[in-house]
Order: C-alpha cells, then structure tokens, then sequence
C-alpha cells in the first residue's frame, strides 16, 4: 500500500512537472513584458507581436518553448539579457519539430541580446534594425540568421553551428568580433551591399562553403534566385 | 394613338424585364472555395533563344470564406481561412516549400467587401505583418484579382461596366482597374448563374532595398466568372494573367530587362452536401 502511494505520488509529480509551463504573455500596446526565470519555461504556441510601444525584457535562464507555428516579431525595445551560466532558450516545444524563427522588424531602440540560444528555427531575421548578438549561440536552424537592410549589427562571441544556412548579410553593416561559423552547411552569404568589419578568421568547417559572395554563387543562371521569389511573391 | 402608347408601354416593361440585378447575398454564410494558381516567369536571353531561364510555381489551397456581418449599406464583412495548402516551386528549396506551406495553413484573413464588390480593408488576423526582404507569398494579392465588381444599376445581356480599386496588401498601392461584360444568363442544377467576361489591367511597381521591379506596360488578364444569382455568390472564376517585367537587383548591381509573366487562377466554389 505504501509503495502504491509513493508511486501515485510519483505520477502526480510528473504531471504537474510535465505541465508547468507558463503561456507566453499577451498584453495589450504599450505594455511591457518581463520574463522571470522563476516562471521558467514558457510556451509560445502562436505569433507574439512585440508592438513599437512595448517592452520585453527576458532575465538569465528563462527558456521559452516554441510551437510548431510560433513566430515572434520584434518591433520594440527588446533585452535579452541571458549570462554564459545561465542563458535564455528558445527552443521547440517538440524536440522533432522546428517552429517559425524570431524576426527583429525596425526596431525602435537597438536590441540588446545576451547570451541567448536560438536553437531550431525555420530562420531568423533582422531588418531594417540596429543592435547587438552577445554569446548569442544560432544551432541547427535552417537560416540561422538573415540580416537585410540594417545600419549596424555586431555579433560579439556568437556561434553559429548545424545551421543549413548560417549567416546572410544584404545591404547592411555588420561588425563581428571573436565570430565562429562552423559545421553548418553553408557558412557566411554576403549577398551584396554589405559592409564587413572583423575578422572572418573563424569561418571554418563548413560543408558546402564557407563564405559565398553575390548571387546564389558559381551557377550560370543570370537572375538570382532572390529575385526569382521577389517576383513570385509580386503574383 | 392608344395602342402605340400601349405597345410602347409593353416594350418599356418587356426591356425591363430583360434586366438582371447582381447583388452580394446578404444572409450569413460559409462557403468553400478550391483555387489554383500557377505562375510561369521567363528571363528572356538577349538573343531571345533557348538560354531563357524559367521559373514555374503552382499553389493550391482550398478555403473557407465566411460571412461574419452584413452592415445597412449593403457591404460586408468576410473572414478567410485555409483548410488546406499544397504549394512546389523550381526556385525553392523542399525545406523551403515545406514553410511555406506551413505559413500559409496559419493565415487568416479578414476583409470588408462594398455591396457592388469592392474590396475596401484587408485585415489580417493576428496582426501577421509581411516581413520586409522575406519572399513569402501574399494570399490576398490572388483574391484581389478574382473579385468581381458588380454593376450598380440593373444590367442586361450584352451590357458592360467597369470599376477599379487599390490593391494594398504588399503594404504599395496599386489600382487594378477590372471591364465586366454580362454574357449570359441561364440555369444550372437549380442555379441561376450569370456568366461575366472579365478584363483585368494594372501596373506593377514595387520597390524595396533589394529589388524594384515594374512592368513595361499594363499588366493584362482575361477571364470568365460565374456569379450564383440565388446565392449572390461568386461560382467559379478564371483568369490568365500576362505581361513583361524589369527588375533591378539592387544586390548585385544588375538589371533583368526582361522577364516575361503568365499567370493562370482559377477558383471555383465547392458545393456542400
């Protein structure tokens, strides 16, 4: 009979650990959002919108468990302020499943991003926004990171590992230091208009090539591939 | 005297009756719709041979269009919602048409149609926002094409008008400017139908950090729509879709002078049972 409690009681452990997980918040504009390591993990099932008004600030070891739809756009203040013990997740709420990506969108203040993981996203993106990757480590996404049209993005000790397509830069200023790009598919695209700062001494290992100029390199074709799906999506 | 007055009377009443009245329904509904699409690009070399690259996509999702309010002056509210997607690309990667599709399951839409067609406000749910230099696909762009503008006045065989409004659902205005003539009236499996030849005429000029892109002229279409005159409902509707194109990559510091588009849509209403 003990044995049997002790095993219910076991059970009931497991599923309220199972099932402690706080949704991800929704507010409405102007609002800040402040997520807790003590609230830790979070799940984002859908898009969260972070309006130009509004705030987020995550604290060191804070894990966000993403659904296979969700998607986060970043148009607000944003601080994400993991430490190299502790940093901030965000992974799929499926270890099997990849989920959309986080997108920073002209962000209204340069965004603050320290020691996060950004683990299985579809891809990630930064456009027509300024700020800074700190430890940020980008793994087994399939576009790590895509910057396009940004004045001025630095990556400070990122990582990027296992990612189909680890970096893209297009008409933007990018300023690196201590960067690591290894064992991804294909490395770093510099797609044109790009301003490089830093050493790309640490692009190495990657499969098909480690750093790729221009249009989608080495073919015949005449019209890149971008400008294909720019005229699709024009249709 | 008299019998030419009432004969005249009778020929006034006679044109009359020959006119039809095409009108939204305005009795809540959900309705289903398959519509396919396939868009053909042709980059033509300068020499105009066989060294043309192509670009082929076909996209094929079936919706639900629901009718959430009819407001007093005749316009309405729509809410719609993909059930299904089936999308290939020779430009896309097999994880990237896998997103796509994906992306395009989640969308949602929300729009306010006048009473003569007229599509006034998209609202996407879930305040989607297109993400600059991100190529994904603009549902509401296909729908804009399809719609019909309806005459304001009752209209006879033969009888043509025409209506033009601003497709803004790239976040740039365009005018699509649509010709409607009525073909035909008649009945099918309990349905009066309205057959509508339909012209379609717009620019295409769009512009961001990476590309701009224009059309040499007008951008043209042709097709056919069936109106259910008992439902007032859109039944079926086709459109091909022509027109050249320059694009400047603005990347690379190239000009493609000349791409040659040919768009097929097709949608269609799914009968319930």
């Amino acid at each position: 009979m003990k044995f049997g409690s002790l095993l219910i009681f076991l059970f009931l452990c497991f599923i309220v650990s199972v099932s402690a997980r706080t949704p991800f918040p929704m507010k409405p504009n102007g609002a800040t959002y402040f997520l807790k390591k003590s609230e830790s993990p979070y799940l984002l099932e859908d898009n969260f919108v972070l309006a130009a008004k509004d705030t987020l600030k995550i604290e060191a070891g804070v894990v966000v468990q993403m659904g296979s739809l969700a998607k986060m756009l970043l148009n607000g203040t944003t601080e994400i302020s993991g430490t190299s013990v502790n940093p901030v997740q965000f992974i799929p709420s499926d270890s099997s499943e990849s989920w959309n990506g986080v997108h920073f969108i002209s962000t209204t203040t340069p965004f603050s991003v320290k020691y996060l993981v950004l683990e299985k996203a579809f891809r990630n993106t930064v456009s027509h926004a300024d700020g800074i990757f700190e430890g940020t480590q980008f793994i087994d996404n399939y576009y790590g990171v895509r910057v396009n049209a940004s004045p001025k993005v630095i990556f400070k000790d990122c990582l990027f590992e296992r990612n189909r397509f680890a970096l893209s830069v297009a008409s933007s200023k990018i300023e690196v230091e201590n960067l690591s790009i290894r064992r991804n598919v294909f490395g770093l695209y510099l797609e044109g208009g790009v301003e490089f700062i830093g050493s790309q001494a640490g692009i190495v290992e990657n499969m098909e090539a480690d750093i790729r100029h221009g249009s989608v390199a080495g073919g015949k074709e005449r019209v890149p591939l971008s400008v294909w799906q720019r005229v699709e999506t024009a249709f | 005297m008299r019998f030419l007055y009432i004969a005249l009377m009778f020929f006034l009443v006679a044109c009359q009756s020959d006119k039809v009245q095409l009108a939204f329904g305005t009795v809540l509904d959900s309705q289903n719709y398959i519509l396919q699409t396939s868009l053909d690009v042709w980059a033509i070399s300068p020499e105009g041979d066989s060294s043309s690259e192509h670009m082929r996509t076909d996209l094929k999702v079936a919706s639900t269009l629901t009718q959430l309010i009819v407001y007093d002056d005749g316009s309405a509210k729509y809410e719609l919602h993909l059930d299904s997607v089936e999308y290939s690309s020779d430009k896309r990667s097999v994880e990237e048409v896998a997103y796509m599709e994906k992306y395009l399951r989640t969308q949602t839409f929300r729009y306010k149609i006048r009473s003569n067609g007229i599509m006034d406000t998209i609202f996407p749910m879930e305040e989607y926002l297109a993400i600059k230099g991100v190529n994904d696909l603009q549902l509401p762009r296909l729908f804009v094409k399809l719609q019909p503008v309806l005459p304001e006045k009752n209209v006879s065989i033969g009888e043509s008008w025409d209506g033009a409004f601003s497709d803004s659902s790239s976040g740039e205005y365009t005018t699509v400017y649509k010709t409607f003539r009525l073909e035909d009236v008649f009945y099918r499996g309990g349905l009066q139908l309205a057959k509508l030849s339909m012209g379609v005429r717009y620019r295409k000029n769009e512009e961001d950090e990476s590309v701009k892109l224009e059309s040499k002229d007008y951008l043209v279409g042709k097709g056919t729509l069936l109106f259910d005159m008992t439902k007032g409902q859109v039944f079926s509707v086709d459109l091909e879709l022509t027109g050249d194109l320059i694009v400047d990559d603005k990347l690379n510091q190239t000009r493609v002078p000349n791409l040659k588009v040919r768009q097929v849509l097709k949608m269609e209403r799914q009968e319930q049972e």
